[in-house]
């Protein structure tokens, strides 16, 4: 089994976009998937509850409480951790996961706000002893737009593996009403803004079973 | 599945290589198990090729021909490689069929592997049409659009089925390719010519039995790698490394006979896996790993002596002796030239003597892998790794009157052997300080033995257990080791020398200085040495006395 953990206490930055998506790709793929939701909004468990009975299956597991186990034939674990959650559960979430992901939003407080975080992140045994993998990726994203560039510069100088960017797309939206996301579509469109995954995959697939 | 177009498809019944399986596949006695392919090459001139192929294989048999144009795929991240996978699309006229193949390592030079075929519309590969679930976790997500070409090879096959009846004997159903073609990977291209021999039904003997009798005295060679092996080379400009041995597995419960089979079959493989990265002599430790894969093989001939009948003991005494002379002079010129050489011209940069003799070192260097190459491209190194194979499938070694110590439980003779071997080596070491050059080599020969007895045999008593002894025994043999380079230096160095050259004098200045060199310094390490030898023998032993 792989963990894959997508956290960062800023809100709306994007982790249950990338949680639910992450999920459905592995799931289209055929893997068994679980989506663990650790927040009281239960945004994930939701989701899963109005994902069509036809759309490949992930289970939903309600960790708001407390960390559980996943079941045992489960081979991709995604884990959405809740916002503002306090430094002790993240190292609990980190110590669940194999690899983690944190999405920043190109804006002035999203920076401010992960760059603390990442202070206390760092500093995270696993992650100081580099025993688990964790790489950003820039969310919501236009390419060359100048506050890219600003998350550029920011994107230098840490431990983390730069894995690009996820283009803002108004699809994610319409998708998630109906409990779907990207990597349920099968139509052109919708295979190559699958392409912008890539590098989220490669991290995960390739560090997952290191 | 089987195609009307002679070629044959097959699909891997689900969750059918699961590690536990092919794990198993690797030590069991192979039978043709019917979701992995059994097949077998011999590489060689296209025209001794034809030539064979129209008289020796299945001469009045129907040859059908087609041109098969097959591009490999992977991720730019190669993920599928590393999972142990190849991914190729085949084009056949208009049809287009991509398979997936799980490597499973080769054993005795046969290749065992999980295939996957499925026909696709293009040429662009499609993983999603490979339904399998337990495949699909294996491969792991690939982004559809994520996979990109590396190389195609380009092979006009003629293709032969019959079936093969011995009296009495093994049976088998054989489909026999004619490829003539190449690999092409960026700009570079390389030449595709071989026999290829796949067992579609009945035993592998059989199929060990028929390539034997189809090379006889023409000119093939043993071709271990497979054309997407040769072109994963070419493409990721990686040369072949050399490969050390896993331990065989054995048990308690293990008897003697299967001890003997998955000991001689562990030091073949140790020894299949160098054979590419000796003709390419780019890592000098595939000659190293080749010799000591077949001193391996020679080691278990003694420990399986009172098992095993007298002439297949010479048999391969005899093969496996020749081999190790064959590239004796390959590894000795390497370990001068890595080990004893360089130290000396880093100290002494400006000694010109040094470098004419590192320039005759080359020379000989050259000239012994020239050697080595020509030995394993020869007709009797490809002779040998047939019958050797067939006499593993077909357990060779039975005799009625053996197969009560056959059953013997291994441990038995394990512990009798352990005992027998670590005493000698007491006796031989006795006032190790006083030992003379000659006491010393004898030492470590027989340390030698005891260390490949005991690597074979650890995981029967476990690695706590029989790790500390080891750790001891490979230091002091270390040790050793590098006295006998010195002293193999100096042999080699005084026919350099005595050769008539018009360096000789050079030669003899540099040569001195070498070895003047290391004699004083292994007059430094001797009591290193003693110690070693002293800790080794306090170690405590592992086996019932």
């Amino acid at each position: 089994m792989i963990s894959v953990l997508i956290t960062n206490p800023k809100g709306g930055c994007g982790k249950t976009t990338i949680a639910t998506n992450l999920a459905a790709a592995f799931a289209n793929w055929g893997l068994k998937t679980a989506l663990a939701d650790t927040d009281r909004q239960r945004s994930c468990l939701d989701w899963l509850a109005s994902r069509p009975e036809t759309a490949a299956p992930i289970v939903g597991l309600d960790w708001s409480k407390e960390i559980g186990k996943p079941p045992k034939d489960v081979s991709r674990l995604v884990i959405d951790s809740a916002a503002s959650l306090k430094m002790n559960k993240v190292r609990e979430l980190v110590r669940a996961a194999d690899t983690i992901i944190i999405p920043v939003l190109p804006s002035i407080f999203d920076l401010r706000a992960t760059t603390s975080f990442l202070k206390n992140f760092t500093d995270l045994k696993p992650i100081r002893k580099h025993k688990k993998p964790f790489a950003l990726v820039r969310n919501r994203s236009r390419v060359g737009s100048r506050a890219v560039k600003r998350l550029d510069g920011f994107m230098v100088g840490n431990d983390a593996v730069d894995i690009g960017w996820l283009t803002e797309r108004t699809i994610y939206n319409e998708v998630a009403w109906k409990g779907l996301g990207v990597f349920d579509l099968h139509s052109k469109p919708a295979m190559e803004i699958q392409q912008d995954w890539i590098p989220i995959v490669r991290f995960i697939e390739n560090e997952g079973l290191a | 599945m089987q195609g009307d177009d002679g070629l044959t498809l097959k699909e891997t019944p689900e969750g059918g290589s699961d590690d536990a399986s092919q794990n198993a596949n690797d030590n069991a006695p192979s039978t043709s198990e019917n979701n992995f392919e059994v097949e077998l090459k011999l590489a060689g001139d296209a025209e001794v090729l034809e030539q064979l192929w129209n008289s020796r294989i299945a001469p009045r048999g129907k040859s059908v021909s087609r041109h098969l144009i097959s591009t490999y795929y992977d991720t730019p991240d190669f993920r599928l490689r590393r999972r142990g996978f190849t991914l190729r699309v085949r084009q056949d006229g208009e049809d287009f069929e991509q398979t997936l193949k799980a490597a499973a390592g080769s054993a005795q030079g046969v290749m065992r592997r999980g295939e996957w075929t499925v026909r696709i519309d293009g040429p662009t590969p499609n993983l999603m049409k490979f339904e399998d679930q337990a495949l699909r976790e294996k491969i792991g997500l690939v982004v559809p659009g994520e996979l990109r070409p590396l190389f195609t090879t380009d092979v006009t096959r003629q293709i032969k089925k019959y079936r093969l009846k011995r009296g009495g004997g093994e049976t088998a159903f054989i489909e026999a390719a004619l490829d003539k073609g190449e690999i092409r990977s960026g700009g570079e291209r390389e030449v595709i010519s071989e026999i290829e021999l796949e067992l579609l039904e009945g035993s592998s003997v059989a199929l060990q039995r028929e390539a034997a009798r189809i090379h006889q005295e023409a000119l093939l060679q043993f071709q271990p790698l497979s054309k997407s092996e040769r072109g994963f080379a070419m493409a990721l400009q990686e040369p072949p490394r050399s490969a050390k041995a896993p331990p065989p597995r054995l048990t308690s419960e293990t008897s003697v006979e299967e001890g003997l089979e998955r000991v001689f079959a562990n030091c073949t493989q140790h020894w299949l896996a160098n054979h590419a990265a000796v003709l390419d002599g780019g890592d000098i430790e595939g000659v190293h790993q080749m010799r000591v894969a077949l001193r391996r093989m020679r080691s278990a001939l003694t420990i399986f002596k009172g098992v095993l009948p007298a002439e297949d003991r010479a048999w391969l005494q005899g093969e496996a002796k020749s081999l190790i002379g064959a590239l004796g002079a390959a590894r000795d010129w390497d370990v001068f030239d890595d080990e004893l050489l360089r130290p000396v011209l880093q100290a002494r940069p400006k000694d010109a003597n040094l470098k004419i003799l590192q320039d005759a070192v080359n020379e000989e260097r050259r000239r012994a892998y020239d050697h080595a190459r020509a030995t394993l491209r020869s007709p009797a190194y490809l002779k040998f790794v047939l019958e050797l194979g067939a006499w593993l499938e077909s357990r060779g070694w039975r005799r009625k009157e053996l197969q009560a110590s056959l059953d013997r439980p291994l441990i038995a003779l394990a512990d009798e052997l352990l005992q027998k071997r670590h005493k000698q080596s007491m006796k031989l070491g006795r006032n190790f300080d006083g030992l003379s050059d000659e006491a010393l080599h004898e030492l470590r020969i027989s340390l030698k033995k005891l260390r490949y007895a005991t690597e074979f045999f650890a995981s029967l008593y476990g690695k706590s257990r029989t790790k500390a002894y080891l750790k001891s025994l490979r230091q002091l043999q270390d040790d050793l080791g590098h006295l006998n380079d010195v002293a193999v230096a100096e042999t080699r160095l005084g026919n350099l020398c005595g050769n008539g050259s018009d360096d000789a004098g050079a030669l003899r200045l540099a040569s001195g200085s070498v070895i003047g060199w290391y004699t004083h310094a292994l007059a430094q390490v001797r009591p290193r040495i003693a110690g070693d030898w002293y800790a080794f023998t306090h170690t405590k032993t592992f086996w019932k006395q």
